[in-house]
């Protein structure tokens, strides 16, 4: 699975960024097109590859026949929201029923393209509360080619691995491929933080602790130079929603102050 | 919308390919070429490549409302949808799907039927679809492709070979003529065409189609039109055997 979005869609933190290293050997960060390529030469048969037109890219290697339900990777594009989903969902029946769809066309990545849909036109929980109602084991990253975001979450579990980096001219790549990331992004990369979601424009959020601020951690790799950060809920710093003020204030201006 | 199919996915049909009377000087060749003429000629576009199989491409602007471009991908299986269907709350009904499902996802869910189940023909399930329609299906995992027009072709779909032996299909005249010079042709209505029996008419499902070569405005032949020929009939699925027979030998 690859997913890699050009700077002018998804804004990554700057923490991840590690671009000189200390010491050691420099690798340097790959174009997109290259990391696509590389893909492609590592996974040759049934690995496909959609670019759009606006700087993403998206390649999955199709259906591995031996590899478990519980680690399977699934693809699926509708009404131009593209969803590649690793991992399984314990409560896939019940979410399906919420939803409204039929079971028996339903799988995973369908039904997460209908909450993000749900999210993005109606919106009637907050984000985190619907990537909080999806149990199991799962990672998965939304393209939304009509508006042009994107939207990544990771299960709180971690037990599917998933890496992000930045790529060459500020891309964000993504990937649950190690060698892929780190061929493609150098020193700038980092395992995605479990129980987090990345949107284009919202940023990195815990959907633990939603109303806490992420921290970024620097982080050292086994050659002692700076390899991106950690990003760790910061149980002190919270995201400011409703202010304290007295009984006269005046409301109206909560529409700016947000 | 386009889309490139290699030889072993999609044979083109004899007659299709005409001898190569001399390219132009913007013609295209090869795969990755046309799909990067695509992606600058057309603005927003979204290209797809399935390893050396097939390849789409397609973009979404410039497209009436009443007969719009679809793409969807569910389980391994692509479509390019183009035109309208007329019949939609009566298919959606006979193949169990919900509200939200557009005329792409049922031809999914049509032609996945047919794969996994088969309890019409094929060229049944495309009659069964009533209105303005083109659509180009690729399944990943059988790596087979169905392509198919409405009866009366209300939507201008052209296809053509070019010099590797690709199939390429495109609605857009002028792509398929850079790529493929002069082996192109109309898509003949009322047609379908698999990756395992090739084109079929699913009007007159038991009749052979017969190819007749046309001539362009400028007297050079040009691809071919397929007919139906009422004289020649496939033959008949079922064989005269006596009582004592064993079907299970035509499975």
């Amino acid at each position: 699975m690859l997913a890699i979005f050009q700077k002018c869609l998804a804004h990554p933190p700057e923490e991840l960024n590690s671009p000189h290293a200390h010491g050691g050997i420099k690798k340097s960060a790959k174009q997109p097109q290259e990391i696509l390529r590389d893909f492609h030469l590592y996974h040759p048969t049934a690995s496909f590859s959609a670019s759009f037109s606006g700087g993403a890219a998206i390649a999955s290697a199709g259906a591995d026949p031996r590899c478990s339900p519980l680690q399977q990777r699934l693809f699926c594009g509708l009404d131009e929201v593209y969803c590649i989903f690793v991992g399984r969902l314990d409560n896939l029946s019940s979410l399906i029923r919420q939803y409204g769809l039929c079971g028996k066309s339903s799988n995973e990545a369908v039904l997460v393209i209908e909450a993000y849909r749900t999210l993005r036109d109606r919106g009637p929980y907050p984000a985190d509360q619907v990537v909080k109602d999806l149990i199991g084991s799962f990672a998965f990253v939304i393209f939304d080619n009509r508006v042009g975001s994107v939207f990544a979450a990771l299960s709180e579990d971690g037990k599917i691995p998933l890496y992000w980096g930045i790529a060459a001219e500020g891309s964000v790549v993504i990937s649950d491929d190690v060698d892929v990331i780190k061929g493609g992004c150098g020193k700038s990369f980092a395992p995605f933080p479990p129980g987090c979601m990345f949107h284009s424009e919202g940023g990195l959020k815990s959907f633990e602790r939603p109303m806490n601020k992420m921290k970024a951690m620097p982080r050292v790799d086994s050659e002692g130079a700076m390899c991106g950060a950690f990003f760790k809920v910061d149980s002190c710093a919270k995201i400011s929603s409703m202010p304290r003020v007295g009984s006269a204030a005046n409301w109206s201006s909560w529409e700016e102050k947000l | 919308m386009l889309a490139l199919f290699e030889k072993s996915v999609a044979q083109s049909p004899e007659g299709l390919r005409s001898p190569a009377v001399g390219g132009q000087e913007n013609d295209v060749h090869g795969v990755v070429a046309l799909l990067q003429h695509f992606s600058e000629v057309k603005e927003r576009s979204v290209t797809i490549s399935l390893g050396s199989a097939c390849a789409l491409a397609y973009s979404s602007v410039k497209y009436s409302p009443l007969l719009p471009l679809l793409f969807a991908v569910v389980d391994d299986i692509f479509c390019l949808f183009e035109g309208h269907i007329e019949n939609l709350p009566h298919l959606k009904q006979q193949y169990g799907l919900t509200k939200t499902a557009n005329e792409a996802i049922i031809v999914i869910e049509a032609y996945r039927t047919l794969r996994d189940r088969g309890p019409y023909p094929a060229d049944q399930v495309v009659r069964d679809i009533h209105g303005k329609f083109a659509f180009v299906l690729f399944d990943n995992t059988s790596k087979s492709t169905f392509i198919a027009v409405d009866a009366d072709c209300g939507v201008p779909f052209f296809w053509g070979a070019d010099s590797e032996d690709h199939l390429i299909l495109s609605d857009d005249v002028d792509l398929v003529k850079k790529a493929c010079g002069k082996s192109f042709a109309p898509f003949p209505k009322g047609c379908f065409f698999t990756t395992s029996k090739g084109l079929q008419s699913f009007e007159h499902p038991l009749n052979e189609l017969k190819p007749v070569p046309r001539v362009d405005s400028r007297g050079e032949v040009c691809g071919a039109t397929y007919k139906v020929d009422s004289e020649t009939k496939k033959p008949s699925g079922m064989p005269r055997v006596g009582s004592a027979a064993n079907w299970s030998n035509n499975y």
